[in-house]
């Protein structure tokens, strides 16, 4: 225990005296947090929308004042001509076009399936699912209202229709901020390069520099050396972590629900998963450029198969299987079930485990890789 | 950890030995080049025992066979009493290793090294500052204790890198080329180290390609390709083949 402890004195020494290794550590994440807090939303606001009036109807108007009044779209007006409208989207000028056709009052009032063509740049496809959404909306409250004025109308008894007036209530984020789901998400990919890369890196340099050699003519045991290298940067990534949130919560007024001491325990309990695969990353390569790579292959991996970007609900069956094998996603689901919901180890104990065993595993194996001799 | 078994103070048995490291038809391949083929040797206990090759000969990759390093593909060994294949853990405590390349921690201070390795070999801060105490007078420790090892010139360095691994008192002291790139007057200086060791008992396995050095050795080992060409002291190697110089030896032996 006391020769961990020199090794850890001498670790943390190291760090500290690294200028360049503070900055890394300290001051790029928090620049990373704002930067990407901001950056990184869902909300999509402020869609261009092109309308081609070719009826120029009372009707029709009404239907594009109704568009200029969502907050989420802009109405761009359009050249009325026919095929005007291809180059506005093809030079992404507009995300979504509607065109309104001739007759288009015409029709309605005829009950002649009056028709109008919206148009998607479907390029990215999330942008063009959301506005396509917005439309749809705005059509169908237009629609219900075209029908309820036709009703009035009509004798009494068909009054008595009513429509279904859906209300509904968002929980654990009412206001649907997707900063709150992003700021617990940031932190976690933060702490996952501190602690996996950092590790991986400062083992592979002294691999480098032969003082990793020197180590192991010294009668220390490879479990030894090992403790030694992951403690002090677990210490870091705690730090870390609590300076990240910190900042998340007074910067971003994320709110913390859940118990702060369980989401330590938890955040412990995947700090051991990351820094056990840094520690099976120098056991496979030689120099700090081979592990940069291979850090940088599971970390990608890792955030892309975490339900941090894209869920995973969506992802087919066989990826969502190997998503169970990735930590990154049993710890943003920790984190955002404990920021938001203020979910209990009564709920998160499946997370927990999967992360314990899944941290157990890699040790065992990256110990057993960790010889002190050479084949 | 300080169990009496990792003090080498209590290694009587090893020291009753009459060698110090024995080994016999040592081989080590890299796929198909033989790095080091068939050697055999041994090394007398307060000897020192000179490797002398030329580079790429297979003089590092004996030693690191013999400090536990790197595992040998064939043959057998001891060093300090110890199977070189199956007891390697229990060798560690027993040796010193300076390696060819300076390996001491460039960002910490010379003070903090001798801190850390002693640390790691089982001794407490008293222990250290009375081994420094001890050195001092033949390594001038104390004057550079607080430099930052970066900082120092390379033959202070290897003062220290030698000081660092003769801290925990080992037995057996392993050298790769400890005097590379060092100048004339330093590199004597630490002959003369390497020769009050000896001394005291400390068993010396040096590695070099200096041949003025060959001189300071008891017993010379030339190795070429692999294998070695000749063992013997320097005078008796010298009458052998009729040359007054270790160099020119050398020279007949690789050219022959």
């Amino acid at each position: 225990m006391n020769k961990i402890w020199y090794l850890v004195i001498k670790e943390l020494r190291q760090v500290m005296r690294d200028a360049n290794m503070l900055r890394v550590i300290f001051v790029v994440p928090l620049i990373q947090l704002v930067v990407l807090g901001y950056a990184i939303t869902t909300d999509i606001k402020n869609l261009d929308i092109l309308i081609c009036d070719f009826d120029g109807s009372s009707t029709s108007r009404e239907l594009i004042e109704r568009f200029s009044h969502n907050e989420y779209l802009t109405v761009r007006g359009a050249p009325c001509k026919p095929n005007a409208v291809e180059p506005h989207l093809f030079r992404g000028e507009a995300v979504v076009a509607l065109v309104i056709p001739m007759d288009f009052e015409r029709d309605l009032v005829n009950n002649a399936k009056p028709e109008i063509q919206i148009l998607i740049d479907g390029q990215n496809s999330n942008t063009g699912a959301v506005a396509l959404g917005y439309c749809n909306r705005i059509l169908l409250e237009f629609m219900q209202d075209v029908l309820e004025k036709r009703l009035i109308r009509t004798p009494a008894f068909a009054r008595s229709i009513q429509f279904i007036q859906p209300v509904s209530r968002v929980w654990y984020n009412p206001e649907l901020k997707s900063v709150y789901y992003m700021i617990p998400g940031i932190i976690s990919i933060l702490l996952t390069i501190i602690t996996m890369l950092l590790t991986s890196l400062s083992i592979v340099k002294e691999k480098e520099i032969g003082t990793l050699a020197q180590l192991m003519v010294t009668p220390l045991t490879s479990a030894q050396v090992i403790a030694g290298k992951t403690i002090p940067f677990a210490l870091l990534g705690l730090l870390e972590m609590a300076i990240a949130m910190t900042f998340g919560v007074l910067w971003f007024k994320v709110p913390i629900v859940g118990s702060i001491p369980l989401l330590a325990m938890l955040s412990a309990t995947y700090i051991l998963t990351s820094l056990g695969l840094g520690i099976f990353i120098s056991t496979l390569v030689d120099t700090q450029q081979q592990a940069l790579f291979m850090s940088w292959f599971f970390l990608v991996t890792f955030i892309l198969l975490s339900g941090f970007f894209y869920p995973i609900e969506n992802m087919p069956g066989w990826v969502q299987v190997i998503t169970y094998g990735n930590p990154l996603r049993y710890f943003i689901e920790i984190l955002r079930e404990l920021f938001l919901k203020g979910a209990g180890l009564s709920v998160l104990w499946g997370e927990l485990f999967s992360l314990l065993g899944m941290g157990a595993g890699i040790f065992i194996l990256a110990t057993l890789r960790f010889h002190k001799r050479t084949a | 950890m300080g169990r009496s078994a990792e003090n080498p103070a209590a290694l009587g048995n090893a020291a009753a030995l009459p060698y110090a490291v024995t080994v016999r038809g040592l081989t080590r391949r890299f796929g198909d080049f033989v790095a080091v083929d068939n050697i055999s040797f041994d090394v007398r206990q307060g000897e020192i025992f000179g490797f002398l090759g030329a580079n790429g000969a297979g003089k590092t990759t004996t030693i690191r066979m013999l400090i536990g390093l790197l595992k040998p593909s064939s043959g057998s060994g001891r060093v300090g009493g110890y199977d070189i294949n199956r007891e390697q853990e229990k060798i560690k405590p027993r040796i010193g290793y300076m390696s060819q390349r300076f390996s001491l921690y460039d960002d910490l201070t010379a003070g903090e090294n001798l801190a850390f390795f002693g640390g790691v070999y089982g001794l407490n801060r008293d222990q250290v500052a009375g081994r420094i105490a001890e050195l001092d007078s033949a390594l001038l420790l104390s004057a550079i204790a607080d430099r930052m090892t970066a900082s120092l010139p390379l033959g202070f360095k290897q003062r220290l890198a030698l000081a660092c691994a003769i801290l925990h008192r080992p037995p057996i002291l392993f050298l790769d080329e400890p005097t590379g790139g060092v100048d004339p007057i330093a590199r004597r200086y630490f002959w003369d180290l390497i020769s009050a060791l000896a001394a005291d008992g400390t068993t010396v396995f040096v590695t070099t390609h200096y041949m003025e050095e060959a001189e300071y050795c008891h017993r010379l080992s030339i190795m070429y390709k692999g294998r070695i060409a000749e063992v013997d002291s320097p005078p008796a190697i010298k009458k052998k083949y009729r040359m007054t110089s270790i160099e020119d030896i050398f020279i007949h032996l690789v050219d022959r």
